[in-house]
């Protein structure tokens, strides 16, 4: 038998960098390319609602409305709205 | 009648049906069979209760995750429904159509073939007639995660609910303590002959039936087919084939903790993936528990945390606002678990040892593994979550780093749901057993339980094993009945 090992394919163009080094995230996006930089993910990671879908066909339904972007920072899921330059 | 084999080795010349382990499915099979008039001997190899000497034959070495694999499982008559916690929720259609995302296919029939039975395993389970599956909490909005349904069993044990049945019910003999230890197949005939059982002495004897179901549990089904040396010699089971591969669990993942708005209420949540999220994502099902832990609400550091937390907007520097999460250190107000379904994976197996235990049996190994996928559905369900519980202004949630960081080594703990080593297929190159639970390239040995699901969900297994349990009994009466009509 095979292993059953899947491994989703990564779009690295579909991450930015903020002005502060924090990596918003498209959809599904695990981290392939930034794994290495583990020890500060660990701490400050960005996960996004955003619309960006990857490795599902296009006949997947989609979720009606982004409702916004969240980021990971030392695992807390926080609204990336407060976590924003020229916000605070 | 119930006997003990120690003291009274009566079995019959031959009988219709012959079922090895006396747990929820063997027992289910034993009075269905018996009551529709078939002559049925229903082997156990531990006794009326708990017993070292018994259990101790559970024992097995463990190579991959730590399963539990002693115990969690109790040998002796009613088996593992001697400590079951009665938790029950059906498979649905979509557990049914949607294939795993992996190389092994899912179910070959459809849910139809067992939703009929699902009324009659309720009632087995002792399950109100008509009951409809509970939720505990509203749902959280969205279309990812809906409140979970299920409904609790007293939990029903099987050799107190059935003891009556169990000794009175015409045609029935039921052994205790008498342990099967090998499976004799006739090549030329492609049928069982016998099992092979003996006493605590090693006293062995052949037990004669026209059909054989082993019901032994997941780790012991692929177990004594593994052990069998006419059934391998025969090449119907493979030592490198797939019997014994494609061990699941559900996955008990720390997810992390959790700080409740203020306002919301502290009872116990539990959440269940939508099937949209399934197909969305391409990840497992799964539910999630909250819990709040009463004793931590007043932690000063927790208190601190929720003051920051409620005041996200505040005038702080971005630096300093990042820099404070990323040291908050405090419990949280309670912490989350979940029921996560792991897909079928070949590296997740029951494999024979050389080493055989005091009754001749072969000992196996555990390797218990999780695949890329199965880290993939705890990812996209601990993150989606996070966010939902956010968006639905209920609280924050912090999930531990081996959620979101899939290389770092997994803290997981199994829930006791042995399933998949006996998987059923459409054929043999995908499974040990087919859509009539009978194994390939055999006429009359049929495998019930919790071993033959071709994939888990995140539903409790005792009940919808009942299910296929009941099925089978109904397509074994009518195959009986037609060889009975042939003959005559």
């Amino acid at each position: 038998m095979k292993p059953c090992w899947h491994v989703l394919p990564n779009n690295n163009e579909l991450n930015k960098i903020n002005d502060i080094g924090l990596v918003i995230m498209g959809k599904l996006q695990f981290l392939t390319r930034q794994l290495g930089r583990r020890g500060f993910l660990r701490n400050c990671v960005l996960l996004s609602a955003g619309a960006a879908v990857f490795g599902v066909g296009a006949s997947v339904p989609r979720k009606p409305a982004v409702k916004g972007e969240f980021v990971v920072i030392n695992g807390w899921v926080l609204p990336s709205e407060y976590f924003k330059d020229g916000r605070a | 009648m119930i006997k003990d084999y120690e003291a009274e080795k009566t079995l019959r010349k031959a009988y219709d049906v012959c079922i090895i382990g006396a747990g929820p499915a063997g027992i289910t099979l034993a009075l269905r069979l018996a009551e529709a008039g078939w002559r049925v001997v229903l082997l156990e190899g531990g006794g009326h209760e708990y017993s070292p000497r018994s259990q101790a034959f559970y024992r097995c070495t463990s190579t991959g995750l730590e399963l539990y694999a002693e115990e969690t499982r109790l040998r002796y008559l009613g088996g593992t429904s001697n400590h079951w916690a009665g938790r029950c929720r059906p498979f649905t259609a979509s557990d049914f159509a949607n294939a795993p995302p992996v190389d092994l296919p899912g179910w070959p029939i459809p849910y139809g073939e067992i939703e009929r039975y699902l009324p009659a395993a309720m009632d087995i389970v002792d399950l109100p007639q008509g009951a409809e599956f509970r939720t505990v909490n509203a749902g959280l909005g969205g279309d990812e995660f809906d409140a979970d349904r299920f409904l609790l069993s007293p939990p029903t044990r099987f050799a107190q609910k059935y003891a009556k049945a169990l000794d009175e019910t015409a045609g029935l003999d039921v052994f205790i303590n008498c342990n099967c230890v090998d499976l004799d197949f006739d090549e030329a005939a492609g049928q069982l002959k016998a099992a092979v059982v003996c006493d605590y002495a090693r006293n062995r004897q052949r037990v004669v039936a026209s059909t054989f179901i082993l019901a032994t549990g997941a780790i012991e089904n692929a177990r004594q087919l593994l052990n069998s040396t006419t059934l391998v010699g025969a090449g119907v089971i493979k030592k490198d084939g797939l019997t014994g591969c494609c061990l699941m669990e559900h996955l008990n993942v720390d997810m992390g903790t959790f700080i409740l708005k203020d306002g919301q209420g502290t009872e116990p949540r539990q959440y269940y993936t939508t099937d949209t999220f399934v197909s969305e994502y391409r990840a497992g099902k799964g539910n999630v528990s909250t819990t709040v832990l009463t004793d931590v609400q007043t932690y000063g550091r927790t208190a601190e945390v929720k003051h920051f937390l409620e005041n996200l907007a505040c005038e702080m520097g971005l630096a300093s606002k990042i820099d404070f999460v990323a040291k908050f250190s405090c419990p949280g107000d309670g912490v989350i678990s979940t029921m996560i379904e792991q897909f079928p994976n070949a590296h997740s197996r029951i494999s024979l040892l050389d080493e055989k235990d005091e009754l001749g049996v072969s000992k196996v190994n555990v390797n218990w593994a999780l695949s890329a996928t199965d880290r993939h559905t705890i990812k996209c369900i601990g993150s989606e979550l996070a966010k939902q519980f956010a968006e639905m202004g209920l609280g924050f949630v912090k999930l531990n780093d081996y959620v979101y960081d899939t290389e770092l080594a997994l803290k997981v703990q199994p829930h006791a749901h042995h399933m998949g080593t006996t998987r059923m297929a459409a054929s043999p190159e995908f499974g040990v057993v087919d859509t009539d639970c009978k194994v390939f390239g055999t006429d009359n040995l049929y495998v019930a339980g919790s071993s033959i699901f071709a994939t888990g969900g995140a539903s409790n297994p005792t009940m919808p094993l009942l299910q296929f349990a009941l099925r089978l009994a109904d397509h074994l009466d009518a195959r009986l009945k037609a060889a009975r009509g042939a003959r005559v």
